[in-house]
Formats: C-alpha cells, structure tokens, sequence
C-alpha cells in the first residue's frame, strides 16, 4: 500500500506535533491489569468465555505467559481474551485452550461465541456482568464454586 | 512490502528531512528495534526504578515486546503493521486491525473502522524519555497510514485507537479526533475515534 503525503501537508501539520508524547494501545501488563474477575452474583451462565479462562488459568496458578506457552498463544491476545468480553478469538486459540483445559472444544466454542449457542442472551448477559479485578489473585471459594458450576454445564452440554 | 515516500521534521530547527513509511514490520525493522530501542528503554525503565518513580508514574509503553506484537499480527489477515525509518533508523512502528471494533459515535455507530491497536515511536523523539526530540511527525504520518487505510478498505477514513494517557493531547488537538472518554474495558484508557469528515479535514493542509 502506497500513501501519497506532499511536502505541503507535512509542513502544515508537522510543527503542531512537536513536544507530544505519541502512544496508542492497551497497558495489559503493567499497572492495574484491566482483567476480569467474577462477579459475586455471578451464575454458568453469564460468566464470559474471558472469565472462564481467567478462572481456569489462575485455578492453576499460572501465569498469562504461561498460558500463552502452554496454548501457543500469544500473551496479547490471552490478555486481550480475559480483558475484553467482547474480544472475539481465534478459532484456533479456542481449541488450543481447550486442550489445555481438557475441556470440550464444541462447549469452549460455543462459550467464545464462535459456534451456536443455546441461547444468544448468554452473551449478552455475560458481557453485562464483566468487571474488572486484579488478575493474580487465587480463586475465592465463590470463584471455585462458579468454575465448577461453568465446567459442568459445559460437559452437560457437550454430553447432551 | 511497499515503501512510501514520507518526511519527518528534525525538532530544534524544524528542517524537514526525507524519510519512509513502510506497510509492514520487516525483520530489519525488528533487528533495529531490538538493537537501538529496547536498550534505551532498559535505561529508562533502571534510571526511573533507581529514582524511586512509582510505577503508575512511568511512560505506559516502556513494557511493549513489538517482537511478539509483530509475530501475533503476521497470523492474522485482518492487522496491518507499518514502520517508519529516516537515515536508517527505526523511527516508529505501528498495528491496525481492521476488523476489531466499529464506530461508536452517535453519527456513526456500528460503521467499519480501522483500530490501531498500537503506535510506539523512538525513544530519542519522546520527550518524556529522551528529554526532547530528535525528529517529530512520525505520529501524523501513522494517522494518516491509518486513513489511508481505512478508505483503500472502504471505511471512508474512518479510524479509532485508544490513547495512552500522554498522548491524548495529540489526538485531539493536533488530529482532531473525537473524545469519547475512559474505556472501562481498555485500561480505563481513553477512546478516540475520527469520522470521515474529519479524516478529510486532517488530510488537507492545515
């Protein structure tokens, strides 16, 4: 892809840079990570596909880059999985997560909203409830009580 | 990879110099990134530990591994990178994704727009890490790759990224984008999108 930028644009604007900081893009890695704890009424339903692998990464005391590794993945695009409920991911990230998890890829798709779901307000739903918590904290026993309830219904499902 | 003919201007004596915008990161841009920036911002980020900064006080960047970000966009069809050199030096490096959001303004919700996921330029043309800056324009010319990139798409120039809290003065003053306010799923960063009649505006001369 060519642009074309003349001499006279360039002047024009160039001067009104000067002295400014230039930056765009998420911080995910240092200060307050904008990730995704689950909320205290939270239900298998609406937990987003994000908090469910947040959930099941930090169930293992893992690391995002870990993670990464461990799905061959990068550690954006987890980031940006467990930050952003309405991040839609790759394909095969969901099924490289899943191996991990050694959980159902169909159920894992369908929780990614890749696949079709039993019902289209589950997502919706989820992402209404999505807020944000520091990441490396351990399970609650709440959280625990959630993730277990958000894998058995997925096995249900894969089951049914 | 095509390479277009740009300019940069030195600050201090303004002098406008010859430079290159190239659509895409290369493993050359990489090599320089690797050997004339991480080395600067390693410095950066001792010199600020050594001084006892609080971490929520340093540039929001230092931490930007654009080998990785690099390697994750060469597997998806839908991000474009572009880099900027002048005398052989890498003088910023940025990501688009064309497909990750759409508008948010009132006029223009739910249209197509070109994301810019990330912008980094040199550390020698930072002010908060160098002092003051070797060369200026690289941000007007990677918001222009971006329009640019939205209309060869279709998008009608239509662009957004979020900022990183320094440089948010930039994107409204000197771009003229539009201010949406803190994105609590972004970092609380601030959003910033341009309409088409904007992206016409920014691309005449002011």
């Amino acid at each position: 892809m060519k642009i074309n930028v003349t001499k006279e644009w360039f002047r024009s604007r160039a001067h009104l840079e000067e002295g400014h900081e230039i930056g765009a893009g998420s911080l995910r890695h240092i200060g307050k990570p904008a990730l995704h704890a689950v909320p205290a009424n939270a239900t298998a339903d609406n937990i987003t596909f994000g908090q469910t692998i947040s959930l099941m990464r930090r169930k293992r005391r893992w690391t995002i880059d870990r993670l990464a590794t461990a799905a061959e993945a990068t550690s954006d695009e987890l980031a940006e999985i467990e930050a952003n409920p309405e991040c839609v991911p790759e394909p095969s990230t969901v099924f490289s997560l899943a191996k991990v998890f050694k959980l159902p890829p169909k159920a894992l798709m369908q929780k990614a909203g890749l696949a079709d779901a039993a019902s289209s307000h589950l997502r919706e739903d989820s992402i209404r409830y999505a807020a944000c918590s520091e990441f490396k904290e351990p399970l609650s026993a709440d959280e625990e009580h959630v993730l277990q309830a958000v894998l058995k219904a997925m096995v249900e499902h894969t089951e049914a | 990879m095509e390479k277009s003919d740009i300019y940069l201007q030195r600050s201090g004596t303004r002098e406008d110099v010859d430079a290159e915008l190239w659509d895409d990161i290369s493993d050359l841009h990489l090599d320089l990134w690797r050997s004339t920036w991480v080395p600067m911002l390693d410095h950066t980020v001792r010199r600020l530990q050594s001084a006892a900064v609080p971490r929520e006080n340093w540039p929001q960047d230092l931490h930007w591994d654009w080998g990785k970000k690099t390697d994750w966009s060469r597997s998806l069809l839908t991000l474009q990178r572009f880099a900027i050199t002048c005398g052989g030096a890498l003088q910023g490096l940025t990501l688009v994704n064309l497909t990750k959001l759409t508008a948010r303004l009132p006029s223009q919700r739910g249209k197509d727009l070109a994301y810019i996921e990330f912008v980094s330029t040199a550390p020698w043309n930072r002010p908060e890490i160098a002092g003051v800056q070797q060369f200026h324009g690289i941000g007007i010319n990677m918001v222009r790759a971006a329009i640019e990139l939205s209309r060869n798409e279709g998008f009608h120039g239509r662009i957004g990224l979020h900022s990183l809290i320094q440089a948010a003065s930039f994107y409204s003053g000197t771009c003229g984008m539009s201010a949406l306010g803190p994105d609590r799923h972004y970092d609380d960063l601030d959003y910033f999108e341009m309409t088409p009649t904007q992206a016409d505006a920014f691309c005449r001369p002011a």
